[in-house]
């Protein structure tokens, strides 16, 4: 390929291709396993921060639906009926218990993008969110209409495969 | 005729009064009986009563500057513990005991002054979306849901750069992003009240629209609405500081926890406690006020109540 002709496309810079400016990612892509090790441990460290938060916040809503649950009539019935434990709460109450998490999970990953903000502030992870604080603080308004606009596009995309998903797990939806 | 009106209204008096003392005593009977939330409530008296002494009464404390941080440039770099500075100092040589009391002003107000706005107008749209029903419904809970599934600190941020960031547009800017919760909680109550006969009753006599969904139906939603507040109170607080915390307010020195976090964040490898400090203010607030509101549950919880 002509250098010259790509220098200045953003997926071909000094002579190195990014060809999705993941760092984890183009790695992979290089086959550079050393850069690709280094880029997942960076990454573990404010994941599993983000994770947290949500996390609390399922185990919570997931208790609730599955005690509700567990009371119904049918689980009652599959145990008369000398099911075993481990069926019953795999098999029988699992899913019906997921229902409402799931519907509460959109409104989770839209916590969680607001979160991301902060936590790519506080280890200096180059991301979306550390660029829209840096939009926020030099007055840079199209850095923040495009965070804002794409924060907008992943949240109705997510919430689009969990409707999928949503059908999926429950036969009784049809859209 | 006239001993006997005045004899049934004592009678009725009566009645009722010895009534509502029980309620009130079942009531304080369940929340004293969670021990959790009893600690909770004294934490949240301990930043009520230091907000309230900062604002009205700051002459009490030895405080020069009562509502900014006071640096001290001939030896800024943080110092640990000790007996001068109990909780050590942070960056500019800010006592950090002194920053603290301090900024517990500005974030208590700051909640109460978003929650409460937020929960009054998620209230009026709630009754009213469900009250009159049809399209008025469908149109302002398709709202809420939009209002509700944006992430609260890119409105935030995005709110600031339009109004300027100041404190008044920080509030402004939650304010509008926190009403939907209670739009719902006061739509699902509103829809079991509406249906009752007392709403009727209060139709057929010719009530007026408005005073039924404020005289009647608003009292009946109350309860959740005010477990809800005492539970968005810690959250509120998380926001504000995180939006404190990556810059919001340009504003130096302002005693704000937040702020105060940022302060220390460059010496988080050898002065850990310029951070964790005021951190640990944070989430104390937030986890003594999911305690406090996890009581008042509760407490209007039926099923709780018949258990004493």
């Amino acid at each position: 390929m002509n250098p010259y002709l790509v220098a200045g496309l953003p997926w071909y810079k000094n002579g190195i291709s990014y060809p999705t400016h993941i760092l984890l990612i183009d790695a992979l892509i290089h086959e550079d396993w050393v850069v690709a090790g280094n880029a997942f441990l960076h990454l573990i460290m404010p994941s599993l921060t983000l994770a947290l938060g949500v996390m609390a916040a399922l185990v919570r809503l997931m208790r609730g639906t599955m005690l509700e649950t567990l009371d119904q009539d049918f689980v009652n019935f599959a145990r008369a009926k000398g099911v075993p434990e481990k069926v019953v709460i795999n098999l029988y109450a699992k899913n019906n218990a997921l229902l409402p998490v799931i519907t509460n999970f959109g409104y989770l990953v839209a916590g969680l993008l607001g979160g991301v903000v902060v936590i790519e502030d506080v280890f200096d992870y180059p991301g979306i969110g550390m660029w829209l604080t840096d939009a926020m603080i030099n007055n840079d308004m199209g850095g923040i209409m495009g965070g804002t606009l794409l924060f907008g596009i992943i949240l109705v995309v997510t919430s689009l495969v969990l409707d999928i998903i949503y059908a999926k797990i429950d036969p009784r939806i049809r859209y | 005729m006239k001993e006997k009106m005045s004899k049934k209204d004592m009678t009725d008096k009566n009645e009722i009064k010895p009534d509502r003392w029980r309620e009130l005593r079942l009531s304080l009977q369940v929340f004293f009986s969670n021990k959790a939330a009893v600690a909770g409530l004294v934490i949240f008296l301990f930043y009520f009563f230091d907000a309230l002494i900062l604002q009205f009464f700051p002459q009490i404390l030895p405080f020069k500057h009562p509502y900014s941080l006071t640096p001290n440039y001939a030896d800024p770099i943080p110092l640990p513990p000790s007996w001068k500075h109990p909780f050590g100092t942070t960056y500019p040589g800010v006592d950090l005991l002194r920053a603290v009391i301090k900024s517990i002003r500005l974030d208590f107000w700051l909640s109460l002054e978003i929650v409460i706005p937020g929960a009054i107008i998620g209230l009026i749209i709630g009754i009213i979306a469900t009250y009159f029903g049809g399209w008025i419904d469908e149109v302002l809970m398709r709202i809420t849901d939009i209002v509700f599934s944006i992430p609260y600190l890119v409105l935030a941020i995005a709110i600031g750069y339009v109004l300027g960031r100041t404190l008044n547009s920080m509030m402004i800017a939650l304010i509008l992003v926190w009403w939907p919760l209670y739009a719902r909680y006061a739509r699902s109550v509103t829809l079991e009240t509406k249906e009752l006969t007392f709403i009727e009753a209060a139709r057929a006599s010719g009530t007026s629209n408005f005073k039924i969904m404020f005289k009647h139906i608003l009292p009946n939603s109350l309860p959740p609405v005010f477990v809800q507040i005492s539970l968005d109170l810690g959250t509120i607080m998380l926001t504000i500081s995180a939006l404190a915390f990556i810059g919001f307010l340009p504003a130096a020195n302002l005693p704000e926890l937040g702020y105060l976090t940022s302060l220390g964040y460059n010496y988080i490898q050898t002065a850990p406690w310029a951070m964790i400090i005021p951190g640990l203010f944070i989430v104390l607030f937030a986890l003594a006020v999911n305690l406090m509101g996890d009581g008042f549950r509760d407490v209007i919880d039926p099923r709780r109540r018949s258990e004493l």
